[in-house]
């Protein structure tokens, strides 16, 4: 069995042992994690390498800097102020070589916010207290707080330390997670959380190691926990043209459920799109899936009713390409 | 076309027939709602008051032009003998009957089931020889300062018409009748031969609403000797019968009572010379209900034949834009005129009031798809799901644009706070667009003065003068080159503060003055509680509640620059003032790193950060706690804040020097209560939370609030319940209240390039809503921005 972050390109956060977090967002107001009006915490490094992966930089676990380069006014006060000579600048953006120490001063310094730290380290009480803003929209909608990532189990630490503190709070809080977690790793926190927002995406285990880079076994056998254990539970299916979307994977999926997950709440399939192509481009990547065409309504409609027939309590699709 | 565009639906054939005759200015030769000027006749006559308009920059260059053309046009009206030797208020109220009784025409429209043309007047002042030599005088002087306080960017102020809500449910219960019995009651108590004189032209202005009543039977009896349909006949011989009694009588029955309302609002308008800004309902769905249920339960009445009398009731209002008919298509931000109506709310035990009239004007407002009337919806903490749950319908089907959101606990701690017993304050309404009030025996002068705050930041900064033209304006405050420290700058800040504040108050005093001595307007005096008992003019402060409301521009504009100053200049020393001023003089033509660094890494209010929300509070508590202690000399009325904004902030966008926010000259400022435009990184809940920290309670006025949702964010049943969950949040966290743009950019800009397949398409702007094809293309690009910025 695979230990926790050993999947290929992965590494755990060098703060694992302390109880702070790397996290690359805050997004407030976020209507599409869980149930209400919620606030979504990205937290940074994922053990799988989905071609499809929709945030980007959130896979590394180490803290990066990125220029942005529509944002940036050229005054160049980062290349002169890097005490290493640490960036250059390459024709199109500036790059971030070997010798930087992730001093962050280029990023403190730029006038035009150009420099984008991606990763912040944040403690257990200063991160509860953010996330505490929000309670009126919390309470009044049946929100709450939804870690996300990444992979957000990756930090499994401090999801222990910080998850009592919210519930004491009054808060509900969910976990997103991908569900490629050593069980008992995976059983304490899921345990622990209201809602767990669990992906799958293929069930054929070699493809599944073709497109994400590791095996399903280990997420097959946690959403059977999650199923046996009776945890409130929504399955979310990415509808990926040509990887995700064949009737032959989303009728396995579908089977699963019904066989694994008898009282699951509810089934999301969430379509394709390409909203994350700038960061890709702003990470210097090249992103695998350019050119991919939206999900036609009609093919979701197909979809949800194949998803039915898992039993799921609701099948719920979003994100596609209205009309013909 | 990216979005279904909320269009009219649901109309009778006849409604749908009246709709569309309103809309087709150029073709309806037979009648058009136009200015109609009346004059004395006597060479010394003058008919338009530049005062009524101070608060409209974009008509000060042509004053001279419509006063001179109304004088020129007016129609003369035969005088009484001995008229000038009436007082001026009985002038006025005998030259308001002349004119109702031989001159505003009459005229029944095929097919509409309630009745009353022709109500956009110019009236004569009826002055004396001397009167008008002295008001000429003292009113052109005054124009003087208005046009000098304007150009130097620091505001403008007027003493305007409507903004109001008439004692509506009176006529409703007592009719004129029981007004006329009031008044003689009154008399009978009086000896002061001054308060006798004002009384008789209270008496002689019962008059109006019947005269009116006359002429609409003739010219339904002239409708029906056309007439050959037997059904239409039979409509018009109910009509004939309703008009006759109302508003005269009490009303008695749901069709009485709607026909009764447009006359007497559509009097005030006529009495008044203006088109209806302002000119507001109040609570409607609730002093109609009575007599909507009693129909409904006597069999007199159906659901139906309500909608359509609320349908013919709707298009009435629209003909007020027949005022500036022939400048259509270029209306500016002119395009509303904010004849508002108040829908559900609470009650006095905090219940929630609303009922199936409540519903049934929602749908109609929904049907209709026009500016007029424009609804303003009450909601509080016990507010009905029915309720919200048709709001957030509606919201989704049009683009937002319906109504606008009125937060009652928050709106009735402001009113509590300008002096009103806390157990009255349940039954407030607001005017306009978003302007608390009271019903029927409150002039709370909403919009009579705007005041760039903004331009205190310019003259703290280069001691006490204007910046681009060097001319002094405030005191001098000092070089802040050598102020010592943070709070020299403070302290520069809130005295220029001072001193546009005083100055703004003066101008509007004035005004005030100029219409309290010359512009008494009995007929609407009859309807505002207060004017019978005083014996006094509701312009001269016969209301009982009277105030004068500063409406502040440009909050967030001026406290993220005290913030940026105070942060990086005095905290963080990271740029000098030096820097700072040269960059400001020059408008950041040489240093974009500067204005990057502003932009960037100040403080900004609207993103619950404490610092920069603290800033905004104690900015926006200084002024409006000061002004409530300021009165206008001749009349006594108070002043309140309030934040309105309207059109200003494009307004004072280019006389306003280059702000410490990182705005460059030119650049919009904030407004209402809205953070300045993308500076909100927090997203829209921390916005909301800013709002509420304002402590807005100072500003009973009430605050404009904008938020622009993509339409996706209400894409299905469970992003609906959402929306509604963040509604009640606003109430609990936020201000007083809020309109929403739900609309994506790509349909915004198609519209601005292809204004032909977009002519139904409303937006809203600050406080009303407003077709987005006719906006000026400044304002069309600042909501294309918003909306790009939305969630």
């Amino acid at each position: 069995m695979r230990k926790v972050g050993e999947g290929w390109g992965g590494s755990l956060p060098s703060n694992m042992d302390t109880l702070t977090a790397t996290i690359f967002n805050i997004q407030p107001m976020s209507t599409e994690d869980g149930p209400g009006i919620r606030t979504t915490v990205f937290m940074k490094g994922c053990n799988m390498r989905c071609l499809w992966c929709q945030n980007p930089e959130g896979l590394a676990a180490r803290v990066h800097l990125v220029h942005d380069t529509l944002r940036c006014i050229g005054c160049r006060t980062c290349l002169n102020g890097c005490e290493r000579g640490a960036i250059s600048d390459s024709g199109s953006g500036y790059k971030f070589n070997r010798g930087c120490a992730l001093c962050l001063t280029c990023a403190a310094n730029c006038p035009a916010r150009a420099i984008r730290v991606i990763g912040q380290t944040v403690g257990v009480e200063e991160l509860v207290q953010k996330l505490l803003r929000d309670k009126p929209f919390y309470d009044q909608s049946g929100g709450g707080v939804t870690f996300s990532g990444g992979e957000c189990l990756l930090q499994h630490r401090f999801l222990t330390a910080i998850m009592p503190r919210l519930k004491g709070a009054g808060i509900h809080v969910c976990i997103d997670t991908a569900g490629h977690i050593d069980p008992p790793v995976f059983q304490a926190i899921a345990g622990q959380a209201d809602l767990v927002l669990f992906d799958l995406k293929i069930m054929e285990d070699r493809l599944h190691r073709q497109y994400t880079g590791v095996s399903n076994a280990l997420i097959l056998q946690n959403a059977a926990w999650l199923g046996r254990a009776g945890i409130p539970c929504w399955i979310r299916v990415p509808v990926i043209p040509g990887y995700t979307d064949s009737e032959k994977n989303l009728r396995g999926i579908a089977l699963f459920l019904k066989e694994n997950m008898p009282s699951l709440a509810r089934v999301d399939l969430l379509g394709y799109n390409d909203l994350c192509a700038n960061d890709y481009a702003m990470l210097d990547r090249d992103y695998p899936l350019a050119g991919t065409p939206r999900v036609a309504e009609s093919a979701m409609l197909h979809f949800q009713e194949i998803m039915a027939q898992s039993g799921a309590g609701m099948v719920s699709i979003s994100n596609y390409q209205k009309g013909e | 076309m990216t979005v279904k565009l909320w269009e009219a639906h649901n109309l009778s054939p006849r409604v749908q027939r009246l709709r569309e005759e309103y809309w087709s200015f150029y073709e309806r030769d037979y009648y058009r709602n136009e200015v109609m000027a009346f004059g004395s006749g006597a060479p010394w006559d003058e008919l338009y008051a530049p005062y009524n308009w101070g608060v409209v920059p974009e008509v000060f260059p042509f004053m001279q032009g419509f006063r001179e053309t109304a004088k020129a046009m007016a129609e003369p009206v035969e005088l009484p003998p001995h008229f000038y030797r009436l007082s001026l208020a009985e002038r006025r109220a005998v030259f308001f009957n002349r004119v109702l009784e031989k001159h505003l025409p009459a005229m029944v429209l095929e097919g509409e089931l309630i009745v009353g043309s022709h109500f956009n007047t110019a009236l004569s002042k009826t002055l004396d020889q001397k009167e008008s030599a002295r008001w000429v005088k003292q009113t052109y002087a005054w124009l003087d300062r208005l046009l000098e306080t304007h150009n130097s960017g620091i505001g403008n102020a007027g003493a305007v018409p409507g903004h109001i809500i008439p004692n509506y449910r009176k006529v409703l219960k007592v009719g004129f009748k029981g007004i006329l019995e009031e008044v003689e009651a009154r008399i009978s108590r009086e000896t002061d031969r001054e308060k006798l004189a004002y009384l008789n032209a209270l008496k002689l202005s019962v008059e109006a609403p019947r005269l009116i009543s006359r002429r609409y039977v003739e010219a339904v009896d002239a409708a029906l000797a056309e007439e050959k349909s037997e059904e239409r006949r039979g409509e018009l011989k109910q009509l004939r019968n309703i008009v006759s009694r109302v508003p005269y009588e009490a009303s008695r029955t749901f069709w009485e009572a709607l026909q009764a309302l447009w006359f007497t609002h559509m009097l005030i308008m006529a009495a008044e010379s203006y088109p209806g800004p302002g000119l507001s309902y109040g609570r409607i769905d609730q002093y109609l209900y009575p007599f909507y249920r009693r129909d409904l339960e006597e069999g007199r009445l159906t659901r139906d034949f309500a909608r359509e009398l609320l349908h013919c009731f709707w298009i009435k209002h629209n003909y007020a834009y027949d005022y500036q008919g022939r400048c259509a298509r270029n209306q500016g931000i002119n395009s509303s005129f904010g004849q508002l109506i108040t829908l559900s709310g609470c009650g006095p035990n905090g219940e929630d009031l609303t009922n199936d009239l409540t519903m049934l004007m929602l749908e109609v407002i929904e049907e209709m798809n026009l500016l007029e009337p424009k609804p303003n919806v009450r909601l509080h903490k016990n507010s009905s799901p029915a309720l919200l749950r048709k709001v957030a319908e509606m919201i989704k089907n049009a683009q937002g644009a319906p109504f606008l959101l009125n937060f009652d606990e928050l709106s009735m701690k402001g009113l509590v706070f300008e002096g009103v017993p806390p157990e009255e304050a349940w039954d407030y309404a607001p005017v306009g667009c978003l302007e608390n009030t009271m019903q029927g025996n409150d002039r709370s002068g909403t919009v009579d003065v705007n005041l760039n705050l903004a331009k205190a930041v310019e003259l703290a900064l280069n001691d006490g003068r204007d910046m681009k033209s060097g001319r002094r304006l405030g005191p001098a405050t000092g070089d802040p080159l050598k102020f010592a420290g943070e709070s020299d700058f403070l302290n520069a800040f809130y005295r220029q503060m001072d001193f546009i504040l005083e100055r703004i108050v003066d101008l509007a005093s004035e005004a005030d003055r100029l219409r309290s001595l010359y512009d008494p307007v009995p007929y609407l005096s009859l309807l505002v509680d207060g004017c019978i008992d005083k014996a006094l003019d509701v312009n001269r402060g016969g209301a009982v509640y009277n105030f004068i409301t500063v409406e502040g521009v440009g909050l967030a504009t001026a406290a993220d620059s005290v913030a940026a100053v105070r942060q990086l200049v005095y905290r963080d020393r990271t740029i000098s003032m030096e820097r700072l001023l040269n960059a400001l003089r020059t408008d950041f033509n040489t240093d974009e790193t500067l204005r990057q660094l502003l932009i960037n890494r100040a403080p900004k209010y609207g993103n619950n950060d404490p610092f920069a929300d603290e800033v905004a509070r104690e900015l926006s508590r200084y002024w409006t706690e000061k002004v409530i202690t300021m009165r206008s000399p001749a009349t006594g009325r108070r002043f309140r804040g309030g934040y309105l904004s309207w059109n200003y902030w494009i307004a004072y966008a280019p006389l306003t020097a280059s702000t410490p926010d990182g705005r460059v000259r030119g650049q919009a400022l904030s407004n209402g209560v809205c953070c300045v435009n993308g500076v909100d990184r927090e997203g829209p809940t921390a916005a909301v939370l800013s709002v509420g920290r304002l402590g807005l309670e100072s500003a009973p006025n009430g605050a404009s609030h904008t938020m622009s949702f993509n339409p996706s964010f209400l894409r299905d049943e469970e992003h609906l319940e959402k929306f509604i969950a963040f509604l009640r949040a606003y109430n609990e966290t936020g201000g007083t209240a809020l309109q929403i743009n739900m609309i994506d950019p790509q349909t915004l800009i198609e519209a601005k390039k292809n204004p032909g397949a977009y002519l139904n398409l409303l937006v809203r702007v600050t406080g009303y809503n407003a077709y987005f094809v006719h906006l000026g293309p400044e304002i069309q690009e600042e909501i294309i921005r918003r909306a790009a910025h939305a969630i």
